[in-house]
């Protein structure tokens, strides 16, 4: 039951993240997209909404480290496979991305893949 | 796949297409997730590593999470949140591979057949992704003030 609640807390913290992060990223100006390290950096991390989106990964990775640590491999890895689905969907309806049906297809077979990798 | 490894479109790039420039990116991130995870379990999962030489295979672990985030960055201001995610999933397979190449790892035919099927999954979504086709505008460019 505890493992089930921080499951769902993880694969949020995740899923959130990430969409605020594409959130801020496509706010960055075109030309400073293709320029190098420190101008982009720079233009990154003026962005608010990036440095929340870090916050929420950086919990994101510690709560997944705990779980790793607690728990066996074996009783986690559905959280990767989750995952995907769910921010395939979220990207699609936060940030109106289109995702083709050949890309929920090759997103289902990772999945597949990863669930035989993860849960051997 | 003629389309992921051409040219690239400097002016006519689209979050909502793969470009070349675009999948270097995402590879690079693989790269950099791969070796962070592979010397990662060597730092802490091995004891037959002396513990000077774990320290450094953790902190080099460590530094390419950082190049590997830092790609991705740089990858997910160019595409869409919806491409990058499956294709760096292709790590997972990588990971598995070296572990039995680097570790000795035990690969069954669960693992191969799980190797395969992300192998298949990227690729289609890869090709997928930058087919040539018609796109509507971005959904959020910098210049639209609510984005």
């Amino acid at each position: 039951m505890i493992l089930l609640v921080l499951m769902i807390i993880v694969v949020a913290l995740q899923l959130a993240g990430q969409v605020l992060l594409k959130k801020g990223l496509s706010r960055i100006p075109a030309p400073l997209r293709q320029a190098g390290p420190v101008p982009f950096l720079k233009g990154v991390f003026g962005i608010q909404l990036v440095w929340l989106a870090i916050a929420l990964l950086a919990l994101w990775y510690f709560f997944y480290l705990g779980i790793l640590t607690r728990f066996d491999i074996s009783q986690v890895f559905p959280i990767s496979t989750l995952d995907m689905v769910l921010l395939l969907l979220v990207a699609r309806v936060v940030l109106r991305e289109k995702v083709t049906p050949l890309r929920w297809v090759g997103a289902g077979l990772i999945m597949a893949g990863v669930w035989l990798v993860a849960g051997s | 796949m003629s389309d992921i490894s051409g040219r690239e479109e400097s002016s006519g790039d689209h979050p909502g297409r793969l470009s070349g420039a675009a999948f270097r990116l995402i590879l690079a991130v693989i790269v950099a997730e791969t070796a962070a995870q592979l010397l990662l379990k060597g730092g802490m999962g091995h004891d037959l590593i002396p513990t000077r030489w774990a320290v450094v295979l953790v902190v080099a672990g460590t530094f390419c999470y950082m190049a590997g985030f830092y790609l991705w960055l740089k990858a997910l201001s160019r595409i869409d949140l919806s491409i990058a995610m499956p294709l760096v999933n292709l790590s997972m397979a990588c990971v598995a591979v070296g572990g039995w190449w680097l570790y000795g790892e035990n690969l069954g035919p669960q693992r191969l057949l799980g190797i395969l099927l992300i192998f298949c999954g990227v690729s289609l979504c890869a090709w997928d992704s930058s087919r040539k086709r018609r796109l509507p505008p971005p959904a959020s460019t910098p210049l639209s003030p609510g984005s």
